[in-house]
C-alpha cells in the first residue's frame, strides 16, 4: 500500500494542533495523571508507506506492544515501549529470497497531555529507539539492525481509577543500516509506517482520582 | 556423560555445513536481457544469484526478455549468476562467476542462449564373429561459465566446449546405448573403425529436433 507520507505528517501535525489551544484550567474538571506509573498492552495494525521493500514487496501483520510509563511532570510522561510485529514477503524479486521476518523494537517515549477533559485525555507521543528485523528463510535467521522513530498521538478513556482504553494513530520511521548498489539502495534505507493502535492501560498510584 | 557433550560439539565438525550462511544488512541486484543468437527475447527463463548451498534471490525473464530482482548475500566467497539452471531446458546454461566478495552489481548485457538437443546413440554387433568397433563422438557442451569482474568474452572460464568420448564395442557386450546433450548449433560428430585396422569413417549427426536417435549397427 502507498500512502503519501507528506499527508500523513500533515494530518497527524493537525491532530497535534490543539496542544496550543488548551487551557491548563480544563484539567480541574478532569481526571489527571500527574506522579502514577502505568503499564499498558496493546495491538497495532503497521501499514508501510511509500517507496521502500516492505511497502512494495512485503505485507505486514498485527503487531503487538508494552509499555511502561512514569507520570512525574504535570501533563508529561516518560516511559519504555516493547514492540513487535511480523511480515511476510509478497515479492521476493524487491526484498531478496526469504520468506518471513519479525520486527522487534525498544524504545524511549515521551508523551504530553494535550487534552485532558472529563474521562477522555489526548497524548501526543514520540518514541526513539532501536529496531531488528529478524529475517527468516526457510531455517536460516538472519538480523539486520535499524533505528526507530515514532510520532503520534493517542486517545484514552478512563473505565475508572484504574483502568483505560486507548486508540490512536501513529507515524513510524525505521532508518535501516542496510547496503547495495545506487540501483535499488533508495529501498533499503528507510521504510515508513502509518499504525493504527489500540490497548488497555492499567494506572497505578493515581492519588487525584480518589 | 564427557564423551555425549563431547560427541554433541564435535557433531557440527564431522558432518560440515551446507546452510546457506546468509549476510546480514547487505543486498545484491541483478538486471538484464535474455536473446536468443538471433536477438529475439526469450521469456519464462530463470534467472537466479546463488551459491553452492542454496539460492539468494530469483527472478523468471519476463517476454522482453527481461529479469532484474534483489538478492541477499552470502558469506561464500564465490557467487553465481546462474541463467537457465531448469534441468529439463531445451536452451543453453548460462553461468556468471562472481570470485569478489565486494561485487553488489551482478547486471549484465545481453546474455545469449543456444538451443539444445538429446541424443540417443545405439550401436549394435550384429555377429558375435564382428571385429570390435573403435568410435568416439564429438559434441559441444551446453552450458558457458564466464567471469562476472572484468567480463571478456573471449576469455570465458569454460563455454560451450567441444568434448569427445570414445570407446570400444565388442569387448564388453555386443550392444550400447548412451546418451548426451548437445548444443543443436552444430553436428555431433561419430567417428569409428571397424577393427583395429580398418579405416576410419565420420558420420555428421545434425540435432535438428530437440530429441535424435541415431542407430549403428554392423
Amino acid at each position: 500500500m502507498n500512502l503519501n507520507i507528506k499527508s500523513v505528517l500533515a494530518g497527524l501535525l493537525l491532530l497535534a494542533t490543539p496542544v496550543v489551544a488548551q487551557d491548563d484550567a480544563i484539567a480541574k474538571d478532569s481526571i489527571t495523571y500527574n506522579k502514577t506509573v502505568s503499564f499498558t498492552l496493546g495491538v497495532f495494525q503497521p501499514i508501510a508507506m511509500g517507496d521502500n521493500f516492505i511497502s512494495n514487496g512485503a505485507s505486514t501483520n498485527v503487531g503487538g506492544r508494552f509499555e511502561f510509563r512514569a507520570h512525574l511532570l504535570q501533563k508529561v510522561n516518560l516511559g519504555i515501549r516493547f514492540d513487535g510485529f511480523g511480515y511476510d514477503v509478497t515479492n521476493t524479486q524487491i526484498t531478496g529470497l526469504y520468506d518471513r521476518g519479525t520486527v522487534l523494537s525498544i524504545a524511549f517515549l515521551g508523551g504530553y497531555d494535550i487534552i485532558e477533559k472529563d474521562k477522555i485525555t489526548v497524548t501526543a507521543v514520540a518514541t526513539f529507539g532501536s529496531t531488528n528485523y529478524n529475517n527468516r528463510q526457510n531455517d536460516e535467521v538472519f538480523r539486520e539492525s535499524a533505528n526507530t522513530f515514532t510520532i503520534g498521538g493517542e486517545a484514552m478513556y478512563a473505565l475508572n481509577r484504574y483502568f483505560n482504553v486507548y486508540g490512536g494513530l501513529e507515524f513510524r520511521s525505521d532508518q535501516l543500516n542496510i547496503n547495495g548498489p545506487p540501483q535499488i539502495q533508495s529501498q533499503f534505507n528507510s521504510v515508513q509506517y502509518l499504525a493504527v493502535q489500540a490497548g488497555l492501560r492499567l494506572i497505578l498510584w493515581n492519588k487525584e482520582g480518589d | 556423560m564427557k564423551k555425549k557433550l563431547a560427541l554433541l560439539l564435535l557433531t557440527p565438525l564431522l558432518f560440515g555445513c551446507d546452510e546457506l550462511d546468509i549476510v546480514a544488512d547487505e543486498r545484491l541486484f541483478a538486471e538484464g536481457f535474455v536473446t536468443t543468437e538471433a536477438g529475439s527475447p526469450i521469456g519464462n527463463i530463470d534467472v537466479s544469484i546463488a551459491e553452492d548451498s542454496g539460492i539468494l534471490g530469483q527472478d523468471v525473464t519476463d517476454a522482453s526478455g527481461a529479469f532484474s530482482f534483489v538478492s541477499l548475500k552470502s558469506s561464500d566467497p564465490v557467487m553465481q549468476l546462474r541463467i537457465n539452471h531448469s534441468t529439463d531446458s531445451l536452451l543453453s546454461r548460462l553461468t556468471y562467476i562472481a570470485f569478489d566478495t565486494s561485487i553488489e552489481d551482478y547486471s549484465v548485457n545481453e546474455s545469449t542462449l543456444f538451443p539444445v538437443g538429446y541424443l540417443t546413440i545405439n550401436l549394435t554387433k550384429s555377429t558375435s564373429s564382428a571385429p570390435n568397433l573403435l568410435y568416439s563422438v564429438a559434441y559441444k557442451e551446453t552450458f558457458c561459465e564466464r567471469l562476472l569482474s572484468g567480463i571478456n568474452p573471449d576469455q570465458p572460464l569454460r563455454c560451450y566446449d567441444s568434448v569427445s568420448l570414445s570407446d570400444e564395442l565388442g569387448d564388453n557386450g555386443n550392444t550400447v546405448t548412451f546418451n548426451l546433450r548437445s548444443l543443436r548449433t552444430s553436428p555431433v560428430v561419430f567417428r569409428y573403425r571397424i577393427g583395429e585396422d580398418g579405416e576410419e569413417n565420420t558420420v555428421e549427426i545434425p540435432l535438428n529436433h530437440s530429441n535424435t536417435t541415431y542407430e549403428f549397427e554392423y
